[in-house]
């Protein structure tokens, strides 16, 4: 199982992280995209995370960069596909970008961004995803969608290396959109069964499409809370709760029944090699509200 | 007077290119290093455009002086929450050293060719005067409120930039220099003869009403440290244009543009600065050909 983190915060803070990863031999790092953080904690800075993934992509030699992911209603599809395009020359192919329908209400209506309802956004990002893959593939390849249209040329410059990712936790439309779309399918974490069943949809739908099934990439994102000692494990659990206005025991809770790799000893990498069995092979553990200088405490939980 | 370098990359040109030249432009002291924001810029070659704002992000980090421009980006691209959030992020990125230009948009093709709304020139001009108040607000102390009929806000917008400068431009001789002399801290035109220059920078300072705002021109220079090489130079672009060299020689001059040999360049330059002009970008069409660049820029500055 590939191992990699997803970081946020500010420039100088997720590029300590790139470089812990790529130090570490991590296979990757991602980014949220958000405007604002979450509401619970309204006092952090937010940022452009592809402007912070074109700095990664000069300041890191190997590890994979990943928009994971972006709001669709946020940009028109041919800024994104000309941002990653870019990004993808400036890493030398290292570059996956993300797309999903967005859901955190306030950055879109505080913003004034567009945000139609959840079934016009799913739209949305089936338009933008067929956009994106026709722009990105070298030729014309004219889209001519409701809402997005490219027009009957051929897009430069051609990507070296450049990977589509959906993800998201939908049990049916957004397997299917990946299975149409995407170079990589991340599975927000959820237990091995759940897990297997929606990659086995994605399979099904790329199959039927006439693509390659095995040539996509499934991974799972989740928040990273783990550690060998328990006491470390007891240590982020509280930091993780105060964060987020939570209890320790809440957390645990809601853990276990949607099947996130979290504990301390081998319970993380059980969980972990439990979701390997189901399917995913890259697994992002999200270290939101961590300095740089607990990566290793938490992570040799995972790459020991 | 001051120089800056403005480069097109919509034409073609890779991110190292642009390294290249912005490195060139950092050690050679110059103000800014400036790019435009276009996808495209014809269909046959289509020309390999790279992104504006991945560009500069990536300049951010390699570079350590000097200030890094995009001149302009059309509102037509990005919502100005996503304009905000690009420049509040390379603004940090830089340590303070970008500069934002925005206008109203004005090639069609690349917008019909990527399927990006375009509507008439009427509602891109109340479309950019609200993006500035959206702006404003985003960029400005406390809590962001501003409701409009296409943009609205009303966000606590953090962080915001420490050191972002705002830059409008156009050719226009009256809208663009009013509106840049209230709202931008540059305002920014095409080289032109110096009397008209001196017109616009005046438009624009009774607007500005003593709020400091300042005036730039953009455009390509022609020049050589002797005649013979000014010749050679303007041979070449004749060439490259399939014109005589005495044509595009008056059809330059005409349009008050900067070309001679170095001391005659250097007359313009000073009836420009004369006329109020305070910078200069110099334009710069072939990033595959910095050589000739760096020639002609150094006739020029020394």
């Amino acid at each position: 199982m590939q191992i990699a983190i997803q970081a946020r915060g500010s420039y100088e803070f997720v590029r300590n992280s790139a470089i812990w990863a790529e130090k570490n031999r991590l296979d990757a790092i991602a980014l949220p995209d958000h405007y604002l953080q979450r509401g619970d904690n309204p006092d952090l800075d937010g940022f452009d995370h592809l402007v912070h993934l074109a700095g990664l992509a000069r300041e890191t030699q190997s590890i994979q960069l990943v928009s994971l992911l972006s709001p669709v209603t946020f940009r028109h599809p041919a800024v994104l596909y000309k941002m990653a395009v870019t990004i993808d020359e400036m890493s030398g192919g290292r570059f996956t970008l993300g797309v999903g329908t967005g859901w955190l209400d306030e950055e879109f209506t505080l913003f004034g961004l567009p945000y139609p309802d959840r079934g016009e956004r799913f739209e949305l990002l089936e338009e933008a995803m067929g956009y994106l893959r026709n722009a990105i593939t070298p030729g014309s390849h004219p889209f001519d969608g409701a809402n997005y249209r490219l027009g009957d040329f051929d897009p430069h410059p051609h990507p070296q290396n450049l990977r589509l990712l959906v993800g998201g936790g939908g049990k049916v439309k957004t397997p299917r959109l990946a299975g149409r779309f995407a170079d990589e399918f991340n599975i927000y974490a959820c237990p091995p069964d759940a897990y297997a069943a929606k990659r086995k949809t994605a399979m099904e739908e790329a199959e039927a499409s006439g693509r390659d099934a095995g040539s996509i990439l499934f991974s799972a994102a989740s928040p990273a809370i783990f550690a060998i000692k328990e006491s470390d494990y007891r240590k982020r659990l509280e930091a993780f709760a105060d964060l987020t206005g939570s209890t320790t025991a809440h957390i645990e809770e809601v853990y276990l029944e949607r099947g996130y790799p979290h504990g301390f000893g081998s319970q993380p990498s059980d969980m972990l090699t439990a979701l390997e069995e189901a399917g995913c092979q890259r697994y992002y553990g999200q270290a939101f509200g961590a300095e740089t200088s607990e990566y290793d405490m938490m992570f040799e939980a995972i790459t020991a | 007077m001051r120089y800056s370098l403005m480069t097109e990359p919509h034409l073609g040109g890779t991110f190292d290119q642009q390294l290249e030249a912005a490195r060139w432009a950092e050690d050679s002291g110059l103000v800014s290093f400036a790019r435009c924001d276009h996808y495209l810029a014809d269909r046959d070659p289509v020309p390999d455009a790279t992104d504006a704002f991945a560009v500069l992000a990536g300049l951010a980090r390699e570079t350590k002086s000097i200030r890094l421009c995009v001149l302009v980006s059309p509102i037509t691209f990005r919502h100005p929450a996503v304009i905000a959030k690009n420049a509040a992020t390379i603004d940090q990125m830089s340590g303070g050293r970008f500069d934002l230009g925005v206008g109203t948009g004005w090639m069609d093709l690349e917008h019909e060719a990527f399927g990006i709304p375009f509507p008439e020139w009427g509602e891109r001009w109340e479309r950019f005067e609200e993006a500035l108040d959206y702006l404003d607000a985003a960029f400005g102390e406390g809590q962001s409120e501003f409701e409009g009929k296409y943009y609205s806000i009303n966000a606590e917008v953090k962080p915001k930039p420490r050191n972002l400068r705002l830059i409008f431009g156009g050719s226009g001789k009256l809208r663009t220099p009013t509106l840049a002399g209230t709202r931008a801290d540059e305002y920014n035109f095409f080289t032109c003869p110096a009397e008209e220059a001196a017109e616009k920078v005046s438009v624009m300072r009774s607007a500005a009403d003593g709020r400091p705002v300042e005036a730039t021109v953009m455009g390509p220079i022609l020049v050589g440290k002797t005649d013979s090489e000014y010749r050679s130079a303007l041979g070449n672009a004749a060439g490259q244009r399939s014109i005589s060299p005495d044509e595009l020689e008056q059809k330059w001059n005409d349009a008050g543009l900067v070309i001679g040999p170095r001391e005659k360049a250097l007359e313009r330059i000073a009836a420009l600065e004369e006329a109020g002009v305070e910078r200069m970008y110099v334009q710069w069409l072939d990033l595959s050909d910095l050589d000739a660049m760096k020639r002609n820029f150094e006739a020029l500055i020394g």
